[in-house]
């Protein structure tokens, strides 16, 4: 199965042929394994697998798209034509695109692994879960757990009439527990998850069962916990929940496409202050904890790219197309869900660098805030045209004159793109990016693997919602 | 080419029991979908997409295994066959676990089909789409368009397994989204809808345009509000989108089941306002989710949810009825091709009130009407807990729109709101995808501003 390197080749040939002054297409191969534990019972051992191109061209500057995941020469040859009928459709209101000059690249690269999970006896899978699964419902007041483990290999064959040829793949595995706790009548469920660019070895090395304990103990304690009192105070942000705060907060309004439509509140604003000047904020293709992007989907290297530089915003993120109308540096920031979809403006691992506080030390000067924690938040949601972003956290700490007390519940952070990142006002040394095999990040209905992260930070005033 | 959908869902069921399956189940889905997307005024992209997928489900006694994938060929659509056959002979035994559907039967459901997408004219759509943008910014030179999608989707589901029935229907989607912002010196705001019809006529794509438009310029003079409690109005697709996280969940009987819903034991009981009544039914006339049958193709039927407040019946495939008893309540649901499926709702549908949005405004004394929310799917179902950033807000007094609010936390229990705190339901019923409601009205509120 699957597709040569000839075979993509005589794809854009046909489309020059056809009429297109540039072509690209993605061929993807990827492979999903979900084994899931359901309160003591195999609910799923489910795998999925998807094959297919996407084609993309220009025709008199106007651009096409189409997809098949049918790959007989005539099913093809019909994706080339929609995909040139599909631009000839767009000149009639279209905008011409240009898309900015990248290096030609033609490279391989696969993402380290010791054991192929894929390899690995479903039996054994079966049995770990299952008994991670099992262990967790004996537990005090934990009633109800769903246990997963997931993995995938995607691999990405980007080739264009350019000349590039980029082959991507990657493997990732991921363990995931959730648990409900319940007393009386009152419920609480909390979740964690824990993934790697890795094969199965990072699964023979974890100590899943403590990993579920925490879980569980965390959910039982949580389940008598109050809900914060409501107001706006000086919070403390762990490093998962610091990438979530800046993934939503910030990145999304970086997106140039946002930019380009005139919906960020950033528009402008390059060469500004927009966070206080503790705070530097990159964007990286490849970075330990994050997920493993060394090129994008337009086959654009993806590197370093500073966005924000001691609170002074330095750089967009960009696609070969924004880059060029927005005069700005090609990023390596498109990327596709899969085949079948066009490269939107994406986050890739999107993180705060350390500063130079312990993180002790950022608890001493409050009187009364928020330890918002990460173990069991859900992620977040911004509006970035009103400028207005919300997540919710796990089971968090109330701090009272410098030191963490009692635990807290259904708290959740909001505030103001252009205002929080003034309010940090210190930054610890205790980077840490992560990412998911479980999830990702959406935008305009397609979901991508990013990772985020950062040092622990604090932050002078927050919105908290509770009762 | 791929084979005709029928006659692959046959020979990948004989070849599943050919190769030791006790019971299996084919699931073909043969899709193509076009799109139109305007970033501010000018068309960024028209695309096609063509998919063919398999969901197998297969067992293997009480051991069971679940494959999606896309398919090219019969060959590869036989290979996930055996891949599946070969994972459950790996699993554990479900004790729970009785058989698949032994009946697949379909409702006839009417209009969930629009001929007019088999002669789709993207040209004439795109140039549609061009007159809505321009529309909006007619209604004042203070608009400027963001962008615009339009997504025309037709499809055909053919769902066998080994009890001998076969069950295929096609069915048509289309999405429009607008939004747009409005800027006057010192002051932006933004606005958005996102319409999901059968019919591309249902969708007016100029009156939508029209309309983001003067909303969005209701935004622009935005001041904050104390915290402190206040009356709410959830407008319509607010309400839905509340439902979707809240609601669907706490009423699916796998939730039920695995000790998660808060209504668990709960039939009987009056849990929210007499004034409401809520139904989940995947027959009516041109709805969104309306359908013959349902992912495991048993028929899909109308039940009441909650009659006058009073929580009737939970939702079931044939999985969870088998536990409990009885018969699938036609709900079955596949996330993906490759998922189990799992109960959920099909349309769900909150019977509207008398009084039209505008006149509950009227009889507003301090509150907040609710526009646009960010986040409110980040609520707990599990407790019910409501939270929600408000995006785009106007702060009433006494019967009046003061000016715009945003950024501002809503939270606490659903189910309160919805029992005792309900104050008035309206009757302008719209739906956020197969959400249907109106517009409610929830006194005492807490708000963080």
């Amino acid at each position: 199965m699957g597709i040569s390197h000839l075979d993509l080749n005589e794809i854009i040939a046909l489309g020059l042929k056809k009429g297109a002054e540039y072509i690209d297409v993605r061929y993807q191969e990827s492979y999903y394994e979900l084994v899931t534990y359901d309160t003591g019972n195999l609910r799923e051992y489910s795998t999925s697998r998807i094959i297919g191109i996407g084609i993309r061209v220009l025709v008199n500057g106007f651009m096409g798209f189409s997809s098949t995941n049918v790959l007989s020469k005539e099913a093809i040859e019909e994706a080339i034509n929609k995909a040139i009928s599909c631009a000839r459709a767009s000149s009639i209101a279209g905008r011409k695109r240009s898309l900015i000059e990248v290096p030609i690249i033609k490279d391989k690269v696969t993402s380290t692994y010791r054991i192929n999970p894929i390899d690995i006896d479903p039996e054994n899978k079966v049995k770990l879960v299952s008994e991670v699964n099992k262990e967790s419902l004996k537990r005090e007041r934990i009633k109800s757990t769903i246990t997963r483990l997931g993995c995938q290999v995607d691999k990405r064959i980007f080739a264009s009439s350019e000349g590039s040829y980029v082959e991507v793949k990657v493997t990732s595995i991921g363990f995931g527990h959730m648990s409900v706790a319940r007393i009386g009548n009152v419920m609480e469920r909390v979740h964690d998850s824990k993934s790697a660019i890795a094969g199965y070895e990072f699964i023979e090395k974890g100590d899943w069962l403590q990993f579920a304990e925490e879980i569980d103990k965390l959910a039982a304690k949580a389940v008598e916990a109050k809900t914060p009192p409501a107001g706006s105070y000086p919070v403390v942000l762990d490093n998962r929940v610091v990438g979530l705060l800046l993934h939503e907060a910030f990145g999304h309004a970086a997106e140039a496409d946002h930019i380009e439509a005139g919906a960020s509140v950033l528009i402008g604003k390059l060469g500004e202050r927009v966070a206080s000047p503790l705070v530097t904020i990159v964007d990286e293709g490849i970075v330990e904890g994050g997920y493993f992007i060394p090129y994008d989907d337009e086959g654009v290297p993806k590197k370093r790219t500073v966005i924000v530089e001691k609170g002074v915003l330095k750089s967009y993120l960009y696609d070969r197309h924004t880059a060029k109308v927005l005069n700005g540096k090609p990023t390596g920031n498109a990327r596709a869900q899969d085949y079948a979809s066009i490269p939107l403006v994406r986050q890739t691992n999107f993180y705060m660098l350390p500063g130079d506080y312990k993180v002790e030390e950022l608890f001493e000067d409050i009187d009364f805030g928020i330890y918002a924690r990460s173990i069991g938040a859900g992620g977040g949601e911004v509006n970035t045209s009103m400028g207005t972003f919300t997540f919710n956290m796990g089971p968090s700490y109330i701090i009272r004159k410098g030191e963490i007390h009692e635990l807290v519940r259904g708290v959740t952070l909001s505030g103001m793109i252009l205002e929080t990142l003034k309010e940090v006002d210190a930054v610890a040394n205790d980077l840490k990016v992560t990412t998911s095999v479980f999830g990702g990040c959406g935008k305009n209905g397609q979901m991508v693997r990013v990772g985020d992260g950062g040092p622990h930070i604090r932050v002078r005033r927050m919105i908290i919602g509770g009762k | 080419m791929i084979e005709e959908p029928n006659s692959l869902a046959e020979k990948l069921l004989s070849k599943a029991l050919k190769h030791g399956a006790t019971e299996a189940e084919i699931y073909i889905s043969d899709a193509i979908q076009y799109s139109i997307s305007y970033i501010k005024e000018h068309i960024d992209s028209i695309s096609y997409r063509r998919s063919v997928a398999i969901g197998i489900r297969v067992a293997i006694g009480k051991k069971i295994a679940v494959q999606g994938a896309t398919v090219s060929s019969l060959k590869e659509a036989e290979e996930v066959v055996l891949s599946a056959i070969k994972i459950a002979r790996a699993s554990t035994e479900d004790p729970y676990w009785k058989s698949l559907p032994v009946k697949l039967s379909l409702t006839p459901t009417s209009e969930i089909y629009d001929k007019k997408v088999d002669d789709i004219n993207l040209e004439e759509l795109a140039k549609r789409m061009k007159f809505g943008i321009d529309e909006m910014k007619n209604v004042d030179p203070r608009i400027k368009p963001i962008g615009s999608s339009l997504s025309i989707s037709k499809g055909r589901r053919v769902i066998t397994n080994n009890y001998g029935d076969l069950v295929n229907e096609e069915s048509t989607l289309i999405a429009y989204g607008i939004s747009a912002k409005a800027v006057e010196a010192g002051n932006e705001s933004s606005y958005y809808e996102y319409v999901v019809k059968r019919h591309i006529d249902d969708i007016d794509i100029e009156g939508k345009a029209k309309e983001v438009a003067s909303t969005a310029l209701q935004f622009l003079n935005i001041k904050r509000i104390p915290t402190g409690k206040y009356e709410i109005l959830f407008k319509n697709k607010v309400f839905s989108q509340l439902l979707v996280t809240l609601l669907a969940p706490a009423i699916s009987a796998q939730w039920v089941q695995m000790a998660r819903s808060p209504l668990a034991g709960k039939i009987g009981e009056q849990l929210l306002n007499e004034e409401l009544t809520i139904i989940d039914d995947g027959t009516i006339p041109r709805y969104v989710a309306s359908r013959g049958f349902d992912d495991e193709g048993v028929a899909t039927k109308r039940k009441t949810v909650f009659d006058h407040g009073v929580l009737k019946t939970f939702l079931y495939d044939t999985y969870t009825a088998y536990r409990d008893n009885r018969e699938s309540t036609g709900n079955a649901y596949r996330r993906r091709l490759s998922s189990a499926p799992q109960p959920w709702i099909t349309n769900l549908i909150v019977q509207p009130g008398k009084t039209g949005f505008n006149e509950i405004i009227r009889e507003m004394k301090r509150g907040i009407v609710v526009y646009l929310t960010i986040g409110e799917w980040l609520s707990n179902p599990v407790n019910g807990y409501l939270n929600a950033t408000v995006s785009n807000g106007l702060y009433v007094e006494n019967g009046e729109v003061k000016h715009a609010v945003k950024g501002i936390a809503i939270s606490g229990n659903f189910y309160e709101m919805l029992k005792k705190n309900l104050i008035m339901i309206g009757s302008d019923v719209d739906n956020m995808d197969n959400v249907y409601a109106p517009s409610i009205l929830i006194g005492e509120v807490q708000i963080i501003g």
